[in-house]
């Protein structure tokens, strides 16, 4: 322990260096002063008395040195020097030091900001209070082990749990409208979304804006530890049925629409025209355990107040939102797992009711809710761990890059480091000194890739967010770089540094003393070695660079397909328009039935307007539509519609025909099936006139329509029931075909329609921005822009470091080149080869990439829809680029080197 | 002579730390000075090699320094034994009596005969 005391010490050494010798001088000198007088007092004359302490003092010098080094660790202090001498090199060569850390900067922040990402939603703990020990509580279906829970199963695990402390639920969302809300203070940041290619639908001008609202149970708060920003929060007394209705505002929602006015506190808002008392304000940017911040929080049994009835929030078959638990004390996860599905298995037989799917799916997970997102799975770390790969390809390549600039300096610096070794340096002390610049370098980088990492994060948050409609919340991820985004950074930019360091260094160091000396600038044995390097280096960028676009590729050509995609419906020239979801509360339904009715009216005066359908549900986002039991074909989806719904959708009538108005109008039970449907119930019979039961009602096959494949790439069931839309259904969908360009007919049904209800939000999209805004084509989009970005930036840096390789090798053999020429040999000779020589490692290079990509291509394919993971198109694009690429970047300075002139070039040197 | 240094480097931090139990704080001239008269001047090494030593002890905390002012008038470092000093001259007087008494049973016997 002593002697890790001494070390300490020691390392700060360097740093006090100055003020130690002065001050060991000062003591020898008080030394010897004590030492004359003494010896004076014995009798000596002063100068045999000063002579006589100097000599018993011993070598005064040798002893500062000793001393001196006692004071400091050697390795550290020469670590000090080679630092300052590494920073006047750089000084020396400027341009070198700018390229190198900005080259280094771009890879280390791409790296950084994937790093942060992945950081800040699975690894950095929840703003709450004492993270750890929160647990997520998940119901599973067959579909999805994840799913959220029913209010009626939250209350029993709440009641019965004997290893949570608390639990507490966070509801699902609600659009409500609201008066009393002033309009935004700051005008809306512009839109990026549409340059990654996917619009979201957007509220109709003169629309109500929806106010999204989470509603929250009234132990979730004192649970979490939230501190209200002001007033208080919502509590357990609120949430109680004919509790006085209280709402708390977000600190986000409150900046922006109530310019942070204090006196907000205690006034009235009326939601979907209910008063609620407005009791505080939860703190800016804080999102307790949803993913965006709400406008609003509500206490659950609020939504009584809002038109949903006692039994819809009982109904155990409802998910109603996501559950969090409190762990007690010497609980662990698994305890509570065990303890919840003995719960969930009385409390299913308690209510005597069949599970509907079997009890093994539809068990109880527990994961812990300590983070952003609940612990990844094997897709989430897939994805994961691709993208950190590619970003980590991205900064071998500008390693490769900076490792040949770092070559082609040696050669510069052979002279001076032919003279360190000749005056003794040991090869052991010049690669530390040279590694030491590397490291510094990448340091630099890495300082500039964080800032700008932090920097790119914010912007991206911030674009993204502009760009969803404004009720989904804002998004909240913490980005600010924590200790273990500083410790990612500062590792990668320190293997960076000893990456591309290494084998200049050694490289450097190794071959000939006296030829460095001489200095022919050439080709001597350390020409050859480093030939080779370069050679090697090419490579891999070349295969690194083919990895990245070859994925890239993948992706974007997936995210295509999706434009490309036919769903089996006319999407280019139709606009749905789309009632949102208002409360269920007497007079709300009849409210959004009128606004239906108006629109539908409206939009048919529009010039270019050919058909206005009506659906129960639009066709996309696609899977949501309700399903019902057919008797031998499981559980089908149906939709009801009006009978225009095919005509505007354009969706063949293959046998029989489309409803009619009677019939719908009559509420008559009539159905139109897919032809899938047809022939898999009724076989060879034919289906026209037959009876289908279809849940606990029976209805009269009058058509059979074509299949629509929608966006079920992967199962292709198209099995599916039409039923006529009746006077009573909740039509919320308007489809409305056009004969023209979308944007302008949805610019002309902004104008035509009359002002629509203020309680009753619209939304409007054209159908192929929504098939392209699909989550599943979203992710492979942004993933496939992201990739090509990154790919590009690898291209540019391959071909550079191409163009590099060939210019140095050139450089290097203009007096051989001259003596060629000089013998006559003709300028396509030289040209072959320079050409050949630059191309044998990007040929290589192809062929490793290739078998790489392919490799990858097989990992990513879980995220590719419509493409095979062979892709040939991907695989020669890709290559083509490149080797296009690369072949410019070898021509450009193989030309060079045809123009040598044999004078010029023999008499140089 | 290398020999004898690196025993009188092993030894000497002992001295040290002896000399300042004994005398109280002290300058390095004084530790100095009254390591030669114990030994009676048998000892004959550089003062100024002390000084490495001096400051190896203060890294390891055996030792405190402090200027102070001498009883002639003179600003000089003193050096001060420190609680862990303490323990350390106590665990090395026992470990230094016990390799004596090891070493002198090895080498009575040629030197009795």
């Amino acid at each position: 322990v002593r002697r890790l005391r001494g070390l300490l010490v020691r390392l700060t050494g360097p740093l006090t260096r100055g003020r130690r010798d002065r001050e060991l001088d000062a003591e020898i000198a008080a030394h010897l002063a004590l030492h004359v007088e003494d010896n004076i007092r014995a009798g000596m004359s002063p100068d045999e008395a000063r002579r006589a302490a100097l000599i018993r003092f011993g070598a005064l010098e040798a002893i500062k040195e000793e001393y001196r080094e006692r004071g400091s660790l050697p390795v550290f202090d020469t670590l000090v020097r080679d630092a300052r001498y590494a920073f006047r090199m750089m000084r020396k060569a400027p341009g070198f030091t700018v390229v190198a850390v900005a080259a280094l900067a771009l890879g280390i922040s791409v790296n950084t900001t994937v790093f942060t990402a992945f950081e800040a939603i699975a690894l950095r703990p929840l703003d709450v209070k004492d993270p750890g020990r929160l647990a997520r509580i998940f119901r599973g279906s067959a579909a999805d082990r994840f799913g959220a829970v029913s209010y009626a199963d939250y209350l029993y695990y709440r009641e019965h749990t004997s290893t949570l402390t608390d639990v507490a639920m966070l509801g699902f969302g609600m659009g409500l409208t609201a008066s009393e809300v002033p309009a935004p203070a700051a005008a809306a940041p512009p839109r990026v979304a549409g340059v990654l290619g996917f619009h979201l639908p957007q509220l109709l001008e003169g629309s109500a804006r929806p106010i999204g609202t989470l509603f929250v149970s009234g132990n979730y708060f004192p649970m979490l530890g939230t501190p209200p920003a002001l007033g208080r929060l919502i509590a357990p007394t609120d949430d109680v049925a004919g509790a006085e209705p209280v709402v708390v505002l977000s600190g986000n929602f409150w900046q922006r629409h109530f310019h942070a006015d204090a006196a907000v506190v205690g006034s009235t808002l009326h939601l979907d025209g209910i008063p609620f008392t407005i009791v505080g304000v939860t703190p800016p940017d804080y999102v307790a355990t949803a993913q965006n911040v709400p406008d609003l929080w509500a206490p659950i049994a609020a939504k009584l107040r809002l038109g949903t009835t006692p039994a819809q929030l009982a109904d155990p078959d409802v998910p109603a939102g996501w559950v969090y638990g409190r762990l007690g004390a010497n609980a662990t996860l698994r305890d509570v797992q065990a303890d919840l599905d003995v719960l969930a298995a009385r409390a299913d037989r308690d209510r005597a009711r069949a599970p509907r799917v079997p009890a093994r799916a539809a068990g109880v997970t527990v994961t812990s809710g300590r983070t952003y997102a609940p612990p990844f799975g094997a897709t989430e770390w897939s994805v994961t761990i691709a993208t950190l790969v590619s970003v980590l390809l991205l900064l071998l390549i500008a390693c490769t890059n900076v490792a040949s600039l770092l070559l082609a300096r040696a050669a510069v610096r052979r002279r001076e480091i032919g003279v360190r070794l000749s005056l003794g340096a040991s090869h052991g002390r010049l690669v530390q000194q040279l590694l030491t610049e590397a490291v510094l370098l990448a340091l630099i980088a890495g300082a500039a890739g964080l800032a700008l990492s932090t920097w790119m994060l914010r912007a991206l948050i911030a674009a993204v967010s502009a760009s969803l409609p404004e009720y989904w919340g804002t998004i909240a991820l913490r980005t600010d770089p924590n200790l273990r985004v500083f410790a990612y950074t500062l590792g990668v930019s320190v293997l960076t540094g000893v990456a591309f360091g290494l084998a200049p260094a050694l490289q450097a160091c190794s071959g000939n003393l006296n030829r460095a000396l001489k200095d022919d600038g050439g080709a001597g044995p350390g020409g050859t070695g480093r030939r080779r390097l370069l050679d090697a280096f090419v490579l891999a960028q070349v295969a690194a660079c083919l990895l990245l676009l070859v994925s890239s590729a993948l992706l974007l050509r997936s995210s295509a397909a999706a434009l490309h995609a036919d769903p089996g419906f006319e999407t280019t020239r139709v606009l749905q328009l789309q009632t949102l979801d208002v409360s269920g509360r007497p007079g709300a339904l009849a409210r959004r039935a009128a606004t239906t009715r108006h629109l539908v009216e409206d939009a048919a005066t529009v010039p270019g307007v050919r058909v206005v359908a009506r659906a129960m549900r639009g066709p996309l986002p696609s899977g949501a539509f309700p399903r019902a039991a057919v008797p031998g074909a499981g559980h089908v989806p149906f939709n009801r519609v009006s009978p225009d719904y095919f005509a505007a959708l354009g969706i063949e009538i293959v046998r029989g025909r489309a409803f009619s108005r009677q019939e719908a109008g009559g509420g008559q039970r009539v159905a139109v099936i897919s032809a899938a449907l047809a022939a898999r119930h009724f076989g060879g019979r034919d289906p026209l006139g037959a009876r289908l039961a279809l849940g606990d009602v029976s209805y009269q096959v009058v058509g059979v329509a074509a299949d629509v494949r929608g966006l079920d790439f992967r199962r292709r069931d198209p099995a599916f029931v039409y039923l006529p839309l009746t006077q009573d259904d909740d039509a919320s969908a308007i489809l409305v075909r056009v004969d023209g360009d979308t944007a302008a007919a949805r610019a002309a049904l902004g104008m035509r329609i009359r002002r629509p209800d203020p309680d009753v939000p619209v939304l409007v999209g054209a159908l192929d921005d929504m098939l392209g805004s699909d989550p599943r084509f979203v992710v492979s989009r942004i993933g496939g822009v992201l990739a090509s970005l990154v790919a590009f930036f690898g291209l540019v840096m391959a071909s550079l470091g191409v163009y590099g390789m060939v210019g140095y090798g050139v450089a290097q053999r203009t007096r051989e080149i001259g003596i060629r020429m000089a013998l006559g040999a003709p300028r396509r000779q030289v040209l072959r080869i320079v050409v050949g020589e630059g191309a044998r490692p990007v040929a290589t290079g192809l062929a490793v990439g290739l078998l790489a990509s392919a490799a990858a291509a097989r990992a990513l394919s879980s995220l590719l829809f419509g493409v095979r993971p062979i892709d040939p198109v991907s695989f020669g694009g890709a290559a083509g680029v490149l080797a296009v690429t690369a072949a410019l970047a070898i021509w450009l300075p193989a030309r060079h080197a045809t123009r040598v002139d044999p004078m010029i070039a023999l008499r140089h040197e | 002579m290398s020999d004898r240094s690196e025993v009188w480097k092993g030894t000497l931090a002992l001295m040290i730390l002896k000399t300042l139990e004994t005398l109280g704080p002290l300058h390095g001239y004084g530790v100095a000075r009254r390591i030669e008269q114990t030994s009676g001047d048998r000892l004959n090494v550089n003062y100024g090699t002390l000084y490495p030593a001096l400051l190896k002890l203060e890294q390891e905390g055996y030792v405190s320094s402090e200027w102070g002012v001498s009883d002639n008038n003179r600003r000089a470092k003193y050096y001060r034994l420190t609680r862990a000093g303490r323990r350390q001259v106590e665990k090395e007087t026992r470990d230094w009596e016990r390799t004596t008494a090891i070493l002198a049973k090895f080498l009575a016997p040629g030197e009795g005969s």
